[in-house]
Order: C-alpha cells, then sequence, then structure tokens
C-alpha cells in the first residue's frame, strides 16, 4: 500500500487543508491491480473522522491501512476540523466541500472510480453522522455508508453542543430546512435509491439514543439498514474492530 | 496547488520509501496562479543531492510557487547517498530510479507516459543522477538539467574514498556499469538524447566537474545548452537557477 498525505486547496472552503489517502500498490507482475497507468478506476472508500479529530486519526489509532492491505480499495480521509460535514451557518461549507468538491479534486490526483457502485462512505462519531448525510442527500453518488457510535440526531439536544451547535446548524428548525437533520432526511428518503446503510453502536455509549432513534425512523421509512450493537463505548478500540467488519459488508467485488 | 507526501514500497530496493509530488490544481490559494491541467501530466523527476531527501528542494526553494500555473508534475524520490547507482553492495537505484518509480508513480497519479512529456533534473549528485539518466534512458526522456552537477564523480574516487568505492567499485567497474556520464556522452548518438542544460556556479568546488561535462559534450558534437554565473554550491544558487529550468523546460503551451 502507499500512505499519501495530500496538502491542497479548496477553493469552496477559501482554505489550503490536507488529506491521507491510502492507494494499492501495484507490485511488479501483479495482474488485476488497478492503476492509473493501465486505465484502472478504484472504488473509493471516504472515510471520515469524529469531532476533535483530523485527516491523520484513522491511520494512527487503527490498523486501517494494514486492513485493506489486500483490497482494491482507495481510502479518502478528509479533514473538517469541527466542521460536522455541513454548511455552517457561520463557518464553512464543509458539506458542499466533502460531498461535491473532494471527490473532484481527488479524482483529478489519483485514478478513483467515479461510479456510485464503488464509491462508499463510513465515520466515526460525528463523522458516521456525515457518512449518512453523504448517503441521504448524494443517493445516486454512494453505493454504501456506514456509521460507527453515529451522531445520527443532532436536532435531539442542541444544547450539548453549545456554541458550536448554534454556529454550525442555527436552529432545529434551520436543520432541518437545511438538510442536516438525519431523521428528517431518512423519512424523506426514496427507500429504493437509498444507498446500503449500516450502522454500530455501543451499547454503553451515550451515543446510543441517537442510534436507536435513527434505527427506528429508517425502520418506520421502510429504508433498509443493517443495524448492530454490542458491549462497548466510545473508544478507538471499538472503532479499530468494527472498521473491519465495514470493510468486510463494503460491497466490493473481491 | 497539491503537496504529495507518498510513502510506497520499493520492491526493487526491499525498503519503504518516500516520495514528495507536487500537482497542480486549476484553483489555488491567494498568490498563486492556478493551471488547466491536461488529462496526462508532464512530469518533471526532480532529483536531490547526497545528504539530502525527497523533501529538500521543497523545504530549501520555493518551487512549489514557480510551478503554479505550469501544466506539469513534479515527482521527487528519495535515494539516500546512493548516486543514482546500483550499488556494488547490490541495492539498485539505478533500477528503482529509472524504471521502479516512474511505473509506481503511473500507478498513482494521471502522468504522462509520453517522451515528450517527461523531464529529469537535480542538483549536485542529482544532476549527475539526472544526466545518467537521460544518456542511459534517452527514448525516455525530452529534457534533462544539471545544476551544479556531480559530473565527473566516476573520475574523482579519491573524493569519498570508503564509500565511492562501495558505490562504483573501481574506474573501470564505473565506465563497464555506464555509471561514467563523461564516458557515455562521448560514446553518445547525439542526434536520439534529450536536450541537455546544465549550470553551475562560479565559486562552486564542482565547477571543473561541470566545464568537463561541457567539454566533452563539445567534443562529441552533442548539443548542450551551458551556463555559469556567480554562486555556490548552495541552495541560494539552486533557488534561483530553477525557475531558469523550469523556463527551458520543452512544455508544450
Amino acid at each position: 500500500m502507499a500512505l499519501l498525505n495530500v496538502r491542497y486547496y479548496s477553493s469552496v472552503l477559501g482554505l489550503s487543508t490536507t488529506a491521507t489517502v491510502i492507494l494499492p500498490q501495484a507490485a511488479s507482475g501483479q495482474i488485476g491491480m488497478a492503476g492509473a497507468a493501465a486505465g484502472g478506476r478504484l472504488p473509493t472508500l471516504y472515510l471520515l473522522h469524529g469531532l476533535t479529530d483530523d485527516d491523520s486519526i484513522w491511520q494512527r489509532r487503527t490498523s486501517i491501512e494494514r486492513y485493506v492491505a489486500e483490497l482494491p480499495l482507495a481510502v479518502v480521509m478528509p479533514t473538517v476540523h469541527r466542521g460536522w460535514y455541513t454548511d455552517q451557518a457561520d463557518g464553512y461549507r464543509y458539506f458542499t466541500h466533502i460531498a461535491d468538491e473532494l471527490p473532484q479534486v481527488m479524482g483529478s490526483f489519483f485514478p478513483l472510480s467515479q461510479r456510485r457502485e464503488d464509491t462508499y462512505a463510513a465515520g466515526l462519531s460525528m463523522g458516521g453522522y456525515g457518512a449518512f448525510k453523504l448517503a441521504l442527500r448524494r443517493p445516486e453518488r454512494f453505493g454504501a455508508a456506514a456509521s460507527l457510535s453515529g451522531a445520527l440526531d443532532v436536532g435531539a439536544e442542541p444544547g450539548d453542543l453549545g456554541d458550536d451547535w448554534r454556529r454550525t446548524f442555527s436552529t432545529v428548525e434551520r436543520s432541518r430546512e437545511n438538510g442536516d437533520d438525519l431523521i428528517d432526511l431518512v423519512h424523506a428518503a426514496d427507500p429504493t435509491a437509498t444507498p446500503r446503510l449500516w450502522a454500530w453502536c455501543g451499547t454503553e455509549d451515550f451515543l446510543l439514543p441517537h442510534n436507536h432513534r435513527f434505527r427506528d425512523a429508517a425502520a418506520d421509512a421502510g429504508v433498509g439498514m443493517e443495524y448492530h450493537e454490542s458491549p462497548g463505548t466510545h473508544e478507538w478500540g471499538a472503532w479499530d474492530r468494527e472498521i473491519q467488519r465495514v470493510l468486510a459488508w463494503l460491497p466490493l467485488s473481491r | 496547488m497539491a503537496l504529495i507526501s507518498v510513502r510506497w514500497f520499493s520492491e526493487v530496493l526491499g525498503l519503504s520509501t518516500t516520495a514528495t509530488v507536487i500537482l497542480p490544481q486549476q484553483d489555488n490559494e491567494a498568490g498563486v496562479p492556478g493551471a488547466a491541467i491536461p488529462e496526462r501530466l508532464p512530469t518533471l523527476y526532480l532529483l536531490h543531492g547526497l545528504s539530502q531527501d525527497d523533501a529538500s528542494w521543497t523545504r530549501h526553494t520555493a518551487l512549489e510557487r514557480y510551478v503554479a500555473g505550469m501544466p506539469l508534475a513534479v515527482v521527487m524520490p528519495a535515494v539516500h547517498r546512493s548516486y543514482y547507482a546500483n550499488q556494488a553492495d547490490g541495492s539498485r537505484y539505478f533500477e528503482h530510479l529509472a524504471e521502479e518509480l516512474p511505473e509506481a508513480m503511473r500507478g498513482f497519479f494521471p502522468l504522462s507516459g509520453l517522451r515528450e512529456d517527461t523531464f529529469v533534473a537535480g542538483l549536485s549528485m542529482g544532476g549527475y543522477g539526472a544526466m545518467k539518466l537521460a544518456l542511459r534512458r534517452p527514448e525516455r526522456f525530452a529534457a534533462a538539467a544539471s545544476l551544479s552537477g556531480g559530473l565527473d564523480v566516476t573520475g574523482k574516487p579519491n573524493s569519498y574514498p570508503e564509500e565511492w568505492r562501495r558505490t562504483f567499485g573501481s574506474p573501470s567497474d564505473a565506465r563497464d556499469a555506464h555509471e561514467n556520464v563523461i564516458d557515455l556522452v562521448r560514446r553518445a548518438d547525439s542526434a536520439s538524447l534529450p536536450r541537455l542544460w546544465a549550470w553551475c556556479g562560479t565559486e562552486d568546488f564542482l565547477l571543473e566537474e561541470s566545464r568537463t561535462f561541457r567539454d566533452a559534450c563539445a567534443g562529441a558534437g552533442v548539443p548542450l545548452e551551458y551556463s555559469e554565473s556567480p554562486g555556490a554550491h548552495d541552495w541560494p544558487a539552486w533557488d534561483e537557477q530553477i525557475p531558469r529550468v523550469l523556463d527551458w523546460l520543452p512544455l508544450s503551451g
């Protein structure tokens, strides 16, 4: 595998920013590995960090590179700082950046497939929210999305996040109008067009109620979703373990 | 521009290694122009000197600013103290540079594989490496440039004796293994060669080596764009000269 640190410019954010990327490396004589020279295009997982993290966190806290080593898969890990993968009321347009600009920019650097069936999103906590928002607002672009301990009901307890929340979402009403409320989005979703969804949460995690509410809303809406819980809290040991199950679940042709 | 650090595995060297790559972007941050991006990028392989690494060019010059607005990728490998040579001890740095690196980088990035889009340049040990690559793989490069090149290193076994011997063996070994760039240019078919460019500072301790190369080219009828100006073997000189190299590259449009 190759591990790349990509410092690039986002005109949507008006910022220089960074992403960490994992690419398979074609060993000499190894057939079947996609590469730009061969015209092959890689299935791509957009793997999202949580609140307080950055683009380096997955690689530092887990063995993600080792887990994808045998897979024909590129992994793109962007950073949104405390941006909630949202076009913030008072801040930056992180949703537009992640949903639209990032795939286009990364696609210009690397041989990434642009096909829906080859494009996936996953994330932890704030990143689980981000992954599901990508799936529900860009269902034509993503084939599958996974949430690990996702903050899936941001409309529920705005007080928890204080000023940050208001700067990002403004009000509960605005968050619904702007397509930032996942419960709302899943109720309005077309079940036949929704990407495959997968979620896990630890039973001791403070976000368990968020996950229950989303699971139930998806069931009400007839949106298919694979849901799991098991003993665990909001910590990296759990995500290091669960990301492996996500990778096994992705609809990759192997 | 995007500045990319690539940690990748070299099967040829049996080592994890790093390369630094600059890719153009349509839009750039304040103060630097964007570029229209061709589907397959012209590429400059830019080589470091002895004691340096893949980050040296970007750390010590404003290279990224100079290439902003150019439809050009820059690939900077790390080769330690190898003189871009297949070593007497078995480490095959020339093969790594000439074959493995471009192939791996084309697997990661949309780089052109065409001769007319492929260039090499370097400073000091990298100037020697650039000329060696151009003379040994003339069908793969359209242009090669040496800045303060150690172009007669294989004629100077006493310059750093122990390492020299481990790298080159003996002067006759070096010639037989096509490591002697002065010898290569004397035997070259000048019609098939890339365009060549060399500069050296007049206060540089390696000045004689560039002049030896210049004279060998003249003797062999090999065209060489050669210049000297006040300057030493240091980064201010290379920061000043690399824009001239970029300007000289035969980039279309």
